[in-house]
């Protein structure tokens, strides 16, 4: 559905996506994991048609002029800021943006009860938006975003600054759009979000793409060794080496394959008082691809 | 419906949910115009300060020369020389503060204290300077007392005068001269024309006082009213009805004025909190969504500026020409939707955008003769009020109003108008296209 290639972009100076490419196919949710600043919204912004790349090309169900009416008639977006009227109800919001898109009456009014339906805010769409909560206002961003009907769903930080529970239902919306075959762009600096979310993940920093797979591969991959952390019953007598330093009783080390040294820790003796088995995580994987935190 | 026709009325849906925003839209230019109201209707203000009068001389006298030198010398008031019909013109379009008429026959009893009937001058002012008024007839009494020394030096002076004393055999047989010395001659002439001047005097004043009880009229000059608008028509027509008829178009300009500042408001507030983006990546395209929003504030303008229309007509104005109001009131509302993209892009905050807007207001308002009238201003200050959109919008207005211009006499003030809101468009469409991209 989404074919990036090569694609770059500098305001003067400083280069804000360099060489970014990626696929993204019909019913897949794509996330694009990277700290602030990273390239994830102007990527969207050139996606969308607000901002001409200096080289490369994009090409969305086969059309290559992402500013076209036609392509953007496919694209949803919920951008990162709360797009919204305030001054609005959450049902005339939804009716002006779906009137933009020409939809018609009838298809309207089955669009905007869906879309409210979605984001469970039906019981709410006479207040106003000014009356709604943090979370509220996402899921009626969201709910924005679908509202005419779209192949594609384009998500900058659809979480920011949501609580718990709001951030549930977000994500079930998404889980439930994604089903129904909608493909999902959704850029992130939450890892946790990428992990949960996502289908591939694209691990973005300074406007490159750094690696790309799901996030099973991206962990095997750039990942490093599982940590584990032993603590015996009483200290080893001896027979097996030990993987590491005998820390009192308690022993940490990494290892590619930790079950398989468990196994053999189990012959030295002493029995096991607790284990801990840390598996790596895409932060471990952005630690490794890039030597700092996301959250940096 | 049409994404234009959308934009437009969700704009104007949120502006009637807004309610400080409609009470400065509606509620405070009602409050200045009421206000200017009471303030022109209920007095005169004086000053020093420099007029710009016509002045039309149709005395042909020594007199009547004095009379406009004494007029010039004392430097309040400058004079433009004409004639009745172009000089009450450029009173009536707005161009002079007001004209001076001297009549045919001023001479004959200008600076005569008893000479029975006073000389006339007429004076005329422009009905949206009522300020001046006052001022003016002031200037021309002033003028007009200089005469006084000098019709009695020149009586004084005069053989005449003599010849009226003394019987033509008394001056034949040439007894006065060989009777009194030549300086003591002279007193008596003028002691005795003195007298006689006198004696007139109270018989007048006795005839009057015995038919009326009135004191005797020792006035030097009469200052006749000028209808400066009835008198272009031979009476036709109505002169200004009321104060509110002049106040009330400013009125109008600060509820327009109201209008683009919130509207400028709105623009920003859609760049800040992303609705614009959204609407950007809407299946439109970008000039629908710029005449959506300049749609509303075409429409809200007219709204306001009829709202207002009829708080004026309730208050006691009424529009001579309803058909001219409808010309400008569109000219006026297309000026200030291209003045509304323009204040759109003056900051890149709601605040700095609403701050700019009304600040700019203010000053287009001051220099256009929206605050005070452009006669109270120097000379450089009223070349700058021609670039004020506020001098043009309320001189159409007025055009329409009560100043009875022509289609013609419209097309001017209008066509500023055009111009000024086609080129603010543009400029701003420029500067909000480049900072979208």
């Amino acid at each position: 559905m989404i074919e990036v290639k090569e694609l770059r972009k500098a305001f003067g100076e400083h280069v804000a996506v360099d060489g970014v490419s990626f696929e993204i196919g019909q019913g897949e949710v794509f996330g694009l994991l990277g700290p602030n600043g990273a390239g994830k919204t102007t990527t969207i912004r050139m996606l969308v048609g607000l901002a001409k790349p200096d080289s490369g090309s994009i090409q969305i169900d086969g059309h290559s002029d992402s500013a076209s009416a036609r392509v953007q008639r496919m694209i949803g977006l919920a951008p990162q800021s709360i797009s919204l009227y305030d001054d609005l109800t959450a049902e005339e919001n939804l009716r002006f943006f779906g009137g933009m898109h020409r939809l018609a009456k009838r298809r309207l009014n089955e669009r905007v009860a869906w879309s409210l339906e979605v984001v469970e805010l039906t019981d709410r769409r006479r207040d106003f938006v000014k009356t709604f909560s943090g979370g509220m206002k996402r899921r009626l961003n969201l709910a924005a975003a679908l509202v005419h009907e779209p192949k594609m769903l384009l998500l900058d930080e659809p979480t920011v600054g949501v609580d718990p529970q709001s951030r549930n239902h977000i994500f079930d919306s998404i889980k439930t759009l994604n089903a129904d075959g909608l493909a999902v762009l959704y850029t992130t600096h939450y890892m946790e979000e990428a992990e949960r979310l996502c289908d591939r993940v694209a691990i973005v920093d300074h406007g490159r793409l750094l690696a790309l797979d799901c996030v099973d591969g991206l962990i095997a991959n750039h990942g490093g060794p599982a940590k584990v952390r032993v603590e015996f019953n009483k200290a080893p007598s001896g027979g097996e080496p030990l993987p590491a330093v005998l820390d009192g009783r308690q022993i940490e080390f990494e290892s590619a394959e930790p079950l398989v040294v468990i196994n053999r820790l189990a012959g030295v003796g002493g029995g096991f008082a607790k284990m801990e088995i840390s598996r790596p995580n895409l932060e471990d994987v952005f630690l490794k691809l890039t030597g700092h935190s996301l959250r940096d | 419906m049409h994404p234009v026709v959308l934009i437009a009325l969700k704009d104007l849906k949120q502006l009637l949910r807004d309610r400080v925003g409609l009470f400065f839209l509606v509620g405070f230019p009602v409050m200045i115009g009421v206000f200017f109201g009471f303030v022109f209707g209920g007095g005169n203000q004086s000053g020093s300060i420099h007029l710009t009068v016509a002045l039309v001389n149709e005395d042909p006298s020594e007199y009547s020369a004095k009379f406009v030198e004494a007029l010039e010398s004392g430097g309040s008031v400058g004079l433009v020389r004409t004639n009745r019909e172009p000089a009450l013109e450029m009173v009536r379009k707005g161009k002079l503060a007001g004209v001076i008429v001297v009549p045919e026959g001023f001479g004959e009893t200008a600076g005569m204290m008893w000479g029975g009937k006073p000389a006339t001058v007429r004076v005329g002012v422009d009905p949206a300077r009522k300020a001046e008024a006052g001022m003016l007839k002031g200037l021309v009494l002033e003028a007009a007392g200089q005469l006084v020394p000098h019709r009695m030096n020149r009586f004084l002076s005069s053989t005449n005068g003599m010849a009226e004393l003394f019987d033509e055999e008394t001056l034949a047989g040439g007894q006065v001269g060989t009777v009194l010395p030549v300086e003591v001659e002279g007193a008596l002439t003028n002691l005795f024309e003195s007298l006689k001047q006198l004696r007139k005097a109270n018989l007048v004043a006795t005839s009057r006082s015995e038919s009326s009880g009135a004191m005797p009229d020792m006035s030097v000059v009469k200052v006749e009213q000028i209808d400066v608008v009835r008198e272009r028509r031979n009476g036709e027509l109505a002169k200004v009805r009321s104060s509110w008829d002049i106040t009330f178009p400013q009125a109008i300009m600060w509820g327009v004025l109201a209008c683009a500042a919130g509207f400028a408001v709105t623009i920003v507030r859609e760049q800040v909190r992303g609705t614009l983006l959204r609407l950007q990546v809407s299946s439109i395209p970008r000039w629908q969504v710029l005449a959506g929003k300049s749609l509303a504030c075409f429409i809200s303008v007219i709204f306001v500026v009829l709202f207002l229309i009829g708080v004026g007509m309730a208050f006691g104005m009424r529009p001579k020409e309803p058909l001219l109001l409808s010309l400008a009131v569109v000219c006026v509302a297309s000026c200030f939707v291209g003045i509304t993209m323009l204040m759109a892009v003056w900051g890149k905050t709601e605040e700095a955008v609403g701050g700019a807007a009304w600040a700019v207001g203010m000053v287009m308002s001051m220099f256009g003769g929206g605050m005070i009238p452009l006669t109270f201003m120097p000379a450089f200050m009223k070349s700058i009020s021609h670039i004020s959109p506020f001098k043009w919008a309320i001189l159409s207005l007025e055009g329409a109003i009560w100043r009875e211009f022509t289609f013609a006499e419209m097309l001017f003030p209008c066509g500023m108008l055009l111009a000024i809101g086609a080129g603010t468009f543009a400029i701003g469409h420029a500067i909000l296209k480049r900072r979208l991209a």
